[in-house]
């Protein structure tokens, strides 16, 4: 499968402080790619660079071959973008909107953005700015599948949004993947809605790319582990290369490694560590999330 | 593509242009009264005394008109692009930025255009109901310089609302305010009708200066 989108030794500053040194990616088409990380890890500065919003310190990224420094107007046309927080121009009404952006787009599909708004229970002249985010996200998510764009770029689709309103709208990303062979690199800070959704993942921490993999890769080796200890005080674990993380609570110990059972379990004994009632414990995409890049 | 961005920036000015048209006849209105109370109160002889020996220019409430039309369109036009990062959306538009910059601010001089003719158009009227055109003439050269300051406040605007370094805007605003300030020395007649043709030149740069701006916006330049 090609790639569509391509990054090559991605770096960047914000003034001294370092968001990611060389990271690199590839996104295949049809492939649903998740960029994921806490606030501030660098995933809004990933989409400016993708978006040639921003020049990374060093580094490049390609879409469909093109630098993203360099768009031309056939490209764009291939891409779709929805800004965070769903942003659009709120001075327009429903029909407004979408009458100026069909210019733009020959694919353009009138019925699938009519078919999002007639769920909405909006006044035919009520203008975006006096909708609830739910309903503004509708407006967005209408207008970019209205497009039939190859690529969705999405900069944290669920901000904001209730339970009800963030499955809508993965519920019709899913359809639009699925039916057209569309790909698409996402943003969230929600993880488990993401869980049967995202194929290919790439973590970011604060001080670059944690992990890059695929969900079921990643849910397949990263592995949860709970023991209890008699002398917690006693206990010195730290993150190395057999543990990913470890959490310690009164004489409870959760520790996260990419090891298996038995490897864990000599490296303790190695460490001369008495533990008990150790047993792994099943992990959904979020608690792998949080497993591996800590709770704070 | 370009009637797409004309239909998207006439959804923000339409209102903002109603008003700014109302007010300039306003200010048409009131220099008609002022002329014929004028001129029935003091007389034609004394009156045309006044206004073509005495240099009197009955009309100059219209001075600083142009620059009230030209802050009110760049604030409502670009307002809404630059709050919450929204120029990011028009720039995603599949056309070039250079395309889509001079198309907006086009589009913004366009509706400073319109307001400029009716009050001009007004103008003549007024003058033509009791003075030779020689004395619109006059008062055109007179007030050029004035159009011209509210088209470069208009264009300066786009380019410091773009502008994303807040040093930069600063020191954009300062030579585009000295500039403008310099149009407003002298409101004597025809005082820069020699200079016209130089004014005229450094307000078009004002014009296209808003691709620099945009275009280091894009760079993502902080």
């Amino acid at each position: 499968m090609d790639s569509v989108v391509e990054c090559k030794n991605l770096t960047h500053y914000y003034g001294k402080k370092l968001v990611y040194e060389n990271m690199s990616f590839n996104i295949r088409q049809g492939r649903v790619f998740g960029l994921l990380g806490k606030n501030g890890t660098g995933k809004t500065t990933t989409i400016n660079i993708l978006n040639g919003y921003l020049r990374p310190a060093s580094g490049q990224c390609l879409i469909f071959g093109e630098d993203s420094q360099h768009i031309t107007p056939d490209t764009k046309r291939r891409i779709g973008f929805l800004m965070e927080g769903h942003i659009q121009y709120s001075f327009m009404n429903i029909h407004q909107i979408e009458k100026f952006y069909s210019v733009f787009y020959p694919r353009w599909k009138k019925e699938i953005y009519y078919e999002l708004m007639d769920k909405l229970e909006v006044e035919p002249n009520q203008k975006i700015s006096t909708m609830s985010c739910g309903q503004r996200s509708q407006v967005a998510l209408g207008l970019i599948l209205a497009q039939d764009p190859d690529l969705m770029i999405l900069d944290d689709y669920s901000m904001g949004l209730d339970a009800g309103y963030r499955r809508l709208f993965l519920d019709y990303l899913s359809e639009y993947v699925r039916a057209e062979n569309k790909t698409i690199f996402i943003t969230s800070h929600i993880i488990q809605d993401l869980e049967d959704f995202v194929e290919d993942i790439v973590i970011l921490d604060y001080k670059g790319v944690l992990l890059k993999s695929t969900v079921e890769e990643f849910k397949k080796t990263f592995k949860q582990y709970r023991f209890t200890v008699d002398n917690p005080k006693n206990l010195h674990l730290e993150k190395d290369e057999v543990i990913s993380n470890v959490e310690i609570i009164k004489n409870h110990v959760t520790l996260y490694s990419f090891r298996d059972q038995s490897e864990v379990q000599n490296y303790l004994q190695m460490k001369k560590i008495d533990f008990h009632d150790f047993k792994p414990v099943p992990m959904s995409l979020e608690d792998a999330f949080i497993g591996l890049t800590g709770k704070y | 593509m370009y009637l797409a961005i004309f239909y998207k920036e006439w959804i923000k000015l339409r209102s903002a242009s109603l008003v700014l048209l109302i007010i300039s006849v306003l200010f048409i209105v009131q220099i008609w009264l002022t002329a014929s109370y004028n001129m029935r109160i003091n007389g034609g002889e004394i009156y045309w005394y006044y206004v073509i020996y005495r240099n009197d220019l009955f009309y100059n409430s219209l001075f600083f008109l142009p620059l009230i039309i030209g802050a009110v369109v760049v604030t409502v036009q670009f307002t809404p692009e630059m709050s919450a990062d929204r120029l990011k959306l028009t720039l995603h538009l599949p056309a070039s930025d250079t395309f889509i910059l001079l198309s907006t601010v086009s589009v913004g001089t366009i509706f400073i255009c319109i307001l400029y003719f009716v009050i001009l158009a007004g103008l003549f009227l007024v003058i033509m109901m009791y003075f030779p055109i020689q004395i619109f003439i006059s008062a055109l050269l007179t007030i050029l310089p004035k159009l011209l300051a509210g088209l470069a406040l208009y264009w300066a605007g786009a380019m410091i609302f773009i502008e994303s370094n807040w040093v930069k805007r600063i020191l954009l605003t300062v030579a585009s305010l000295i500039f403008i300030q310099a149009l407003y020395i002298s409101n004597f007649i025809e005082a820069y009708t020699r200079m016209l043709p130089g004014i005229f030149v450094i307000s078009l740069v004002f014009s296209i200066s808003v691709l620099i701006s945009g275009h280091r916006y894009r760079r993502g330049a902080r």
